[in-house]
C-alpha cells in the first residue's frame, strides 16, 4: 500500500476527505481516531516497551554478508529476538538514513557483521562495508547495546580503534556458526542486563 | 480454546464439520484435511512407541486449512457500512500486500446497514517493516499484524463501525490453535477427506487399526473395544476440530450428574472425581429453571487394571452418591445416557 513515511500523509489525506464528505457519520469520532493513530505512530517507544519485545538491528553488507545475515536471523529468532535491518529501501542517502533510524529506534540491541567488502592493498586484508560502520555509529548514538562479529581478514584499523571497548567476536570461514552462537549469547546477556537495570530503577 | 465437547459413534455417525453449513451446495466442495501425529516407530497414532504408564489417546485434527499454512494463518474481521464494493476493496488491498484469502464469510446485518466480513488469510508472502516476514512470524509466539491493521483502518475509516470511541470493528488475530499445533507436534500424517452434506467419515483403515494400536499401548486385557467413539471438540474458531478416539474398554465412560445449583457445587464434584478419574470431557449447564446444574462428564479411570465400562460406572456412582463432600449438593447420578455403554 505505502511506505512508512507515506502513512502520515495518507492519514492527513483521509482526515481532509472525511471533513469534505457530508455522508460520513460520526465525523468527529473518526477524525479523533485518525489523530490517535498518528500520535501512536510517531511516538517513541519507551525503554520498557523496547525491552519487553526485544528487537535486534542487524547490520551487514548486501554484497558479502547476505548468507551470514540469514544465519544470524534464524539464530536470533530462535532466541525470540525480533530482527530488523536497514535494507529494502531505494532512494536518496537522506531517505536511507531516515529509514534506518526509524527501523533502529524500536531496537535495544545491535549486531554488526563485518565481512570482506573492499580488498586492501595489504595481502589478504579487507575493509568492511561503509554502511556497517555508519549503522554501528548510529546504534551507539541511540544507546543500543552493540556486539560485532568480524571476519578474521578484516584489517585491525577498520574495527579496533572504534570498537575495541565493545563486545567483538572474530570468525573465520569455518567457524561462523559457532561464533554466531557466542554473539547471540552476548546479545542475550546484554538484554538481561538492560532488563535488570530497568527493574533496578 | 476449545468448545462444545461431545461424543460421536464413529461407526454409525458421520462427523459434521463446523466450517460447513449442511445446507449449502458449496459444502461438498470444501476442503477437509485430517491430521494425526506421525509416530515413526508404529503405524498407530495410539501408540507412541514407549512403555509409558499413562498411554495417550489417539487424537486427530480436522481442518479445512492445509498444514503448510498453519504457521502464518490469520483471521481478519471487519464490520463496516453496507456499501457496494467494500468486500472487493478489502480483498484487493490484501492482494496488493500478497495476502491470500483462504476462507471468506461475509453477511449483511443490522437491517442491511452494516456488513460483517470474516476472512481467514495466509500471510506467507506478506512482509512489512513492522509486522516482519513469514520467517519472523512463524517463530514468534507474540507476532502481530498491527501494521496491516492500522493501514486497513485508515483505508476504511469512513465506513467502519465503531464499538466505542477507541474500538473500530476491525481486528486481525492469528489462528493460535493451528500455530500452536505446528509447534508442539513435529510431523503429521495427512489425509484428504471428501465431504458429503458437510460431513465426513474417518477412513476405515484408521478405524480398523486403532484397536491394535491401543492394545499395544494399554496391554492385552482390553474389554469392549467394539465401537470406536470420537470425543469431539471444536476449536475457539470454526477451522479446527479435535477428535480423540475412545472406547469404553479403555476404562472410559460418560454419564450425567445433576446437582443443586449453588456456588462451588461443580467444583466439589470435579474435586471428588479427580482423585480416581481423569476428566476427559466436561460440560455443565443450568437445568430445571436454574434450580439444578447438569454436568455431562467423560471420565477415564486411573486404575492400573483396565475395567469393563459397567464396573467403572458402578464405582463412580457409588463415589458420587456416597461422598460426604457432595451431600449438601444432592447429586443425582444418571447412567442411562451413557453413549459409550449403549445408553
Amino acid at each position: 500500500m505505502y511506505e512508512p513515511d507515506e502513512f502520515l500523509a495518507k492519514v492527513n489525506d483521509k482526515i481532509k476527505e472525511i471533513e469534505a464528505d457530508s455522508r460520513v457519520d460520526d465525523i468527529k469520532l473518526r477524525k479523533d481516531y485518525l489523530e490517535l493513530l498518528k500520535t501512536r505512530y510517531t511516538e517513541e517507544p519507551s525503554l520498557k516497551e523496547r525491552l519487553e519485545r526485544p528487537q535486534v538491528f542487524v547490520s551487514y553488507s548486501e554484497e558479502t554478508g547476505k548468507e551470514y545475515m540469514k544465519a544470524a536471523k534464524t539464530a536470533l529468532l530462535q532466541k525470540k529476538f525480533k530482527v530488523k535491518s536497514g535494507m529494502e529501501l531505494d532512494g536518496t542517502a537522506r531517505d536511507v538514513i531516515k529509514h534506518i533510524r526509524s527501523k533502529m529506534k524500536p531496537c535495544c540491541l545491535f549486531l554488526g557483521i563485518l565481512t570482506q567488502d573492499v580488498k586492501l592493498s595489504e595481502e589478504r586484508l579487507y575493509a568492511p562495508a561503509a554502511w556497517v560502520h555508519i549503522e554501528t555509529g548510529m546504534a551507539l548514538g541511540l544507546d543500543l547495546r552493540v556486539v560485532l562479529l568480524y571476519h578474521e581478514s578484516i584489517a585491525d584499523e577498520w574495527w579496533k580503534p572504534i570498537f575495541d571497548h565493545k563486545r567483538q567476536i572474530k570468525f573465520t570461514d569455518k567457524d561462523f556458526h559457532v561464533r554466531l552462537q557466542y554473539a547471540v549469547k552476548e546479545l542475550a546477556n546484554e538484554h538481561a542486563e538492560l532488563l535488570k537495570e530497568l527493574r533496578g530503577r | 480454546m476449545l468448545t462444545s465437547p461431545h461424543l460421536l459413534n464413529l461407526e454409525e455417525t458421520r462427523i459434521f464439520v463446523p466450517w460447513a453449513t449442511g445446507h449449502n451446495p458449496l459444502d461438498d466442495r470444501l476442503d477437509c484435511w485430517l491430521y494425526h501425529s506421525d509416530h515413526s516407530s508404529h503405524d498407530h497414532p495410539a501408540n507412541d512407541g514407549t512403555n509409558n504408564e499413562d498411554p495417550k489417546l489417539a487424537e486427530f485434527i480436522l481442518t479445512p486449512i492445509q498444514k503448510d499454512y498453519w504457521q502464518d494463518v490469520w483471521e481478519i474481521t471487519m464490520k463496516a457500512a453496507e456499501i457496494p464494493g467494500i468486500l472487493a476493496r478489502l480483498t484487493s488491498l490484501l492482494g496488493q500486500e500478497k495476502i491470500n484469502v483462504i476462507l471468506a464469510d461475509t453477511i449483511t446485518c443490522d437491517d442491511s446497514r452494516y456488513h460483517i466480513n470474516r476472512l481467514v488469510v495466509d500471510c506467507l508472502r506478506y512482509r512489512s517493516p513492522i509486522d516482519g516476514d513469514f520467517e519472523e512470524r512463524r517463530t514468534l509466539d507474540d507476532a502481530s499484524l498491527d501494521d496491516l491493521r492500522r493501514k486497513l483502518i485508515v483505508e476504511f475509516i469512513k465506513e467502519l463501525h465503531f464499538l466505542s470511541r477507541l474500538s473500530p470493528s476491525l481486528n486481525i488475530t492469528r489462528l493460535p490453535e493451528l500455530w500452536h499445533l505446528h509447534h508442539i507436534r513435529g510431523r503429521y500424517r495427512e489425509h484428504r477427506l471428501g465431504l458429503c452434506g458437510g460431513t465426513v467419515a474417518l477412513p476405515p483403515k484408521i478405524l480398523s487399526e486403532l484397536p491394535q494400536g491401543y492394545a499395544k499401548s494399554f496391554g492385552k486385557s482390553i474389554h469392549e473395544l467394539v465401537k470406536p467413539f470420537g470425543l469431539v471438540s471444536i476449536g475457539g474458531r470454526l477451522e479446527l476440530m479435535r477428535l480423540s478416539i475412545v472406547y469404553a474398554g479403555l476404562g472410559i465412560v460418560d454419564f450425567v450428574v445433576t446437582l443443586e445449583n449453588h456456588a462451588g457445587a461443580i467444583g466439589r464434584l470435579a474435586s471428588v472425581l479427580k482423585e480416581k478419574y481423569n476428566l476427559l470431557g466436561f460440560r455443565a449447564w443450568s437445568s430445571e429453571n436454574e434450580a439444578r446444574s447438569a454436568c455431562w462428564i467423560v471420565a477415564r479411570s486411573k486404575a492400573k487394571r483396565l475395567l469393563p465400562g459397567q464396573q467403572v460406572l458402578d464405582k463412580i456412582e457409588k463415589l458420587v452418591n456416597g461422598h460426604k463432600e457432595l451431600r449438601s449438593d444432592r447429586p443425582a447420578f444418571d447412567r442411562s445416557v451413557s453413549m459409550l455403554l449403549g445408553g
